[in-house]
């Protein structure tokens, strides 16, 4: 068995375990549990001077309370069939405003610019640690999307191996070189508009022809880079354009606040890898303005998806949504 | 005496029929003059108008109406002169309170600028002064409208003189040495929604808490407009559109996290009201003990309160003591004009100095609550208001005429020309209207209406019928909000075309191009902010490079996006549990820092 920590008085255990089955590592982390359910603003541990923040802030990064990876993992048992690991990593909060009821989809897109910035500054920061693979900011909006706290935030996990989706998208980057340089490159040049919903100078915002999710929005980064932090700042300014107008549109879609997952995909870390094309993805679970696209036995079992909506319409319909800056 | 920007410091008299009048000139950034008058004669004596001395005169002159609503533009004042003359535009004291120098001429009031030197008085705490243009002279006069006994001497308003490169830096400089001689109310925009230009006097209790539960924008104040009162005058009995009264009112809006606001006209009195019947002491007479008419409007005659009145200022404080018990914290006060027309009053005090006694009662009793003057006076009421409307009333149609009447291009114009008056107070360019139904406006025009109140930082005040906008039209309103909190200068190209350079706004730095007029406006970028790293510019909305060079249709507003590195600030702390914090501070972060 392996070992256990007691913190509070509780139970907990932390530790990477290797699924020999579909060659994939898993994090167990009974902190997560832990975690405090959408609260009313009034006790909003993420405002200035409740909880996380002892005064006030304009955007902030901070180590989550409730990690599943930390940087002094506690000590694990080896097990003699079994391959197991410490939860090498970190877990970080990002704090996108002070302002409690704003949004991606609502905050000046100024604010977003910071924001990109701060991505930038903690993927320099994190790439430093040797033992860190692979850096994913992302944000759950909505509680169908298990979001536990409604300011707007987002995390960061910094992973010390390179998670299944991750290395299935390295496998297909290789692949696909008996085709051509970059899929992501050749599908910005072949995208004949139909499936467009924004199309900016530096970055591309549309409904993959491929997309799994009804209302699935990918950005691309028109330029082939990797990280962040090769952006310049006409760049970081052009995606902030990017990621304001697509969230207002969502948004707008159905007159609600949209919930939806946005992962942002940069190039795996020691070592580099600089064929990765920088993307974001956006998977929103609403098929409709009521119901919800589950993943469900096919989807989670298989990793085969249906789509119940065309891309294109999806496309159209979000092309034709208003958005504020 | 000749008044210009190059005049020799040192001191002066002249004798004027009984007064006496004392200059002591001194260098001020400029040149500052200081003015005694004395009565001269062994009696006492009404002083009406008198003048100080001319200035030279140009073809086209800055010239300012003395109320909020006037223009503030530059004119060819030849051709002002000959349009009142022929277009019999009816003059009444909310146009000027010196009505007869209309005759053979026409006023700027407070100050106004030639070619290149600008002339401005430093206050209004005694006299109303102003400058007459007739025959291509400029008169520089002051308007008493008091009795000064034998002998007596009074100080009146401070004039500055000045050359200057810019008119807009000689504006700037002058709000600036104004403020030597005020203390401001503290005071911070406001983002609001009130009812006039929805339902103007068709407003009712039902159609208010309707749009009431509409509320979902962070709206800090909502305000009723013009249409609850019983009669103008009668401020506390509401008509029976409003059978829950004024107090029912303000609970409402409170419940939903909102400032109470309340539209009155404190000095006004219509001819039906119970209070003209019952007080008509109250108000002042002409020579022949008959009130006056202030103004027509509500197809009523209106006449002014006499403020130098004790008991009138009595009932003016229990009034706002009232509608404050209430509930109400926010007070739009209007056609303030009427305050100090000439006239007969009870006690020996200008019009100006009535009017500013009428407004130390408001502010005294309101307290600490906001106070957004409308129809005012300007230079009299700083130090009295929080907001001062600087502009017409706006409307849903573009054009009207540059008179003061209603016009959504007049009203924006003034918010540009007079913008340098923040210092003052927070400007209040009228309301904004995001609505693309039941309006005249042009989807750019709307642009206009919104956008550069929002650019300017000043009041934010919506008028729409809440239920009805478009998804489009939330999001035009949401984008305007997003470019507020910056600090803006405005540059005149002409009198249509202007330029509003932003620093630090929601949206961060942007210069906005704002042609007001029918044609298209080839317009360059070279008025920068300066030069950033890896600079760029992007206009808004098509959010598209732009290079140095623009076309801005005609009625319309571009907004270009400047842009360069950003520098976050960051600071790192320790949690006591060991974890690490990273504080991100923007350059434009306006909250409290560690």
């Amino acid at each position: 068995m392996a070992e256990t920590s007691i913190t509070t008085g509780v139970m907990t255990m932390m530790e990477l375990r290797y699924n020999p089955i579909t060659d994939e590592w898993i994090i167990i982390s009974s902190e997560t549990q832990k975690r405090p359910v959408l609260p009313k603003k009034e006790s909003c541990p993420l405002c200035p001077g409740v909880l996380e923040m002892k005064h006030d802030y304009d955007l902030t990064a901070f180590d989550n309370r409730y990690p599943s990876l930390k940087l002094d993992p506690p000590q694990i048992q080896k097990d003699d069939f079994f391959e197991n690991a410490p939860s090498y990593g970190k877990c970080e909060v990002i704090m996108f405003t002070s302002d409690h009821n704003s949004s991606l989809s609502r905050m000046p897109f100024g604010q977003i610019e910071k924001l990109i910035y701060v991505w930038e500054d903690r993927t320099r920061d994190l790439m430093k640690y040797e033992k860190i693979k692979y850096i994913f900011p992302f944000e759950n909006r909505g509680k169908e999307v298990g979001a536990s706290q409604i300011h707007p935030h987002g995390q960061l996990y910094a992973f010390p191996f390179l998670p299944k989706r991750i290395q299935t998208k390295i496998d297909a980057i290789a692949k696909y070189k008996s085709k051509g340089e970059c899929a992501i490159c050749d599908v910005i040049k072949h995208e004949t508009g139909e499936n467009i919903v924004y199309d900016g100078e530096s970055f591309v915002a549309l409904v993959p022809y491929f997309a799994r999710f009804p209302y699935e929005v990918h950005i691309y980064s028109r330029r082939h880079i990797s990280f962040f932090t090769e952006m310049t700042s006409r760049e970081k300014f052009d995606l902030a354009i990017a990621l304001k107008v697509v969230t207002s549109k969502y948004d707008s879609l159905f007159d609600q606040e949209f919930p939806y997952m946005m992962e942002i995909f940069q190039g795996p870390v020691n070592p580099q890898m600089k064929d990765f094309h920088f993307h974001i993805e956006f998977n929103p679970p609403k098929r409709d303005k009521v119901n919800v696209k589950w993943m469900a036995s096919v989807e989670t079992g298989t990793w085969a998806f249906i789509n119940p909506l065309t891309p294109s319409e999806a496309a159209k319909s979000l092309r034709n949504a208003s958005y504020s800056i | 005496m000749k008044i210009n920007g190059h005049m020799k410091a040192g001191i002066g008299r002249e004798i004027v029929g009984d007064f006496e009048l004392n200059f002591s000139v001194s260098k001020s950034r400029g040149y500052l003059i200081e003015i005694e008058l004395k009565n001269l004669s062994d009696a006492p004596k009404f002083i009406k108008e008198i003048k100080i001395g001319e200035i030279d005169s140009n073809d086209k002159i800055f010239m300012n109406n003395f109320q909020s609503w006037g223009p503030c533009t530059f004119v060819n004042p030849y051709e002002v002169s000959m349009v009142l003359k022929s277009s019999n535009v009816p003059l009444n004291f909310g146009i000027s309170p010196v009505l007869w120098e209309f005759k053979d001429g026409i006023v700027s009031d407070y100050f106004v600028a030639t070619d290149h030197e600008f002339a401005g008085f430093l206050s209004s705490n005694i006299s109303h002064p102003y400058f007459k243009w007739h025959d291509g002279n400029l008169d520089v006069k002051v308007y008493i409208g008091k009795t000064l006994s034998s002998h007596e001497s009074v100080r009146i308003e401070k004039l500055w003189i000045s050359e200057f490169d810019t008119i807009e830096n000689a504006l700037q400089d002058y709000a600036l040495e104004v403020l030597k001689d005020h203390e401001t109310r503290s005071h911070s925009p406001l983002f609001g929604w009130e009812s006039w230009y929805s339902y103007y006097l068709d407003i009712s209790q039902e159609t208010f808490l309707k749009e009431l539960e509409s509320a979902n924008l962070k709206y800090e104040v909502f305000q009723l407009d013009d249409g609850y009162e019983a009669d103008i005058g009668d401020w506390l009995k509401t008509n029976s559109k409003f059978p829950d009264g004024l107090e029912f009112l303000a609970r409402k809006i409170k419940e939903k996290g909102m400032k109470a606001g309340i539209w009155t006209a404190p000095f006004s009195v219509s001819e039906s009201s119970d209070l003209f019947k019952e007080h008509p002491d109250y108000l002042v007479k002409d020579d022949e003990g008959n009130p006056i008419v202030a103004y027509e409007n509500w197809r009523r005659k209106i006449y002014a309160i006499d403020l130098s009145n004790d008991e009138a200022i009595e009932w003016l404080k229990d009034l706002f003591l009232t509608l404050k018990s209430y509930g109400y914290e926010f007070f739009k006060i209007d056609f303030l004009f009427a305050g100090m027309v000439p006239g007969k009053r009870k006690s020996n005090l200008s019009p100006v100095e009535s009017y500013t006694r009428g407004m130390k009662a408001i502010a005294e009793a309101v307290g600490d609550s906001h106070i957004l003057g409308c129809g005012a006076p300007l230079l009299p009421s700083i130090g009295y208001v929080d907001s001062m409307r600087i502009g017409s009333d706006t409307s849903f149609e573009w054009n009207g005429t540059d008179t003061g009447a209603p016009s959504a291009k007049y009203s924006i114009r003034n918010a540009l020309t007079r913008n340098f008056m923040n210092k003052w107070w927070v400007n209040d360019p009228d309301c904004v209207m995001a609505r693309s139904q039941r309006t005249e406006l042009s989807k750019n025009e709307r642009m206009i209406n919104l956008f550069v109140p929002a650019l300017l930082n000043g009041q934010f005040i919506e008028s729409d019928f809440l239920g009805e906008l478009t998804n489009e039209d939330i999001h035009l309103l949401m984008s305007a909000l997003n470019f507020r909190n910056g600090n803006s200068t405005v540059k005149f190209i002409d009198r249509e075309r202007y330029v509003i350079t932003t620093k630090n706004s929601k949206n961060g730095d942007v210069i906005s191009f704002v042609n007001l007029s029918d044609s298209v406006w080839k317009a360059d970028l070279s008025y920068q902010i300066g030069k950033k790293e890896e600079e760029f510019f992007i206009s808004y909305p098509l959010m598209k490079s732009v290079d140095k060079n623009l076309e801005i249709n005609p009625r319309s507003i571009e907004i270009v996006l400047h842009r360069g590195k950003r520098y976050l600030r960051r600071d790192d702390e320790k949690e006591d549990d060991g974890r690490d914090i990273h504080y991100y501070w923007g350059d434009d972060y306006d909250g409290v820092k560690i």
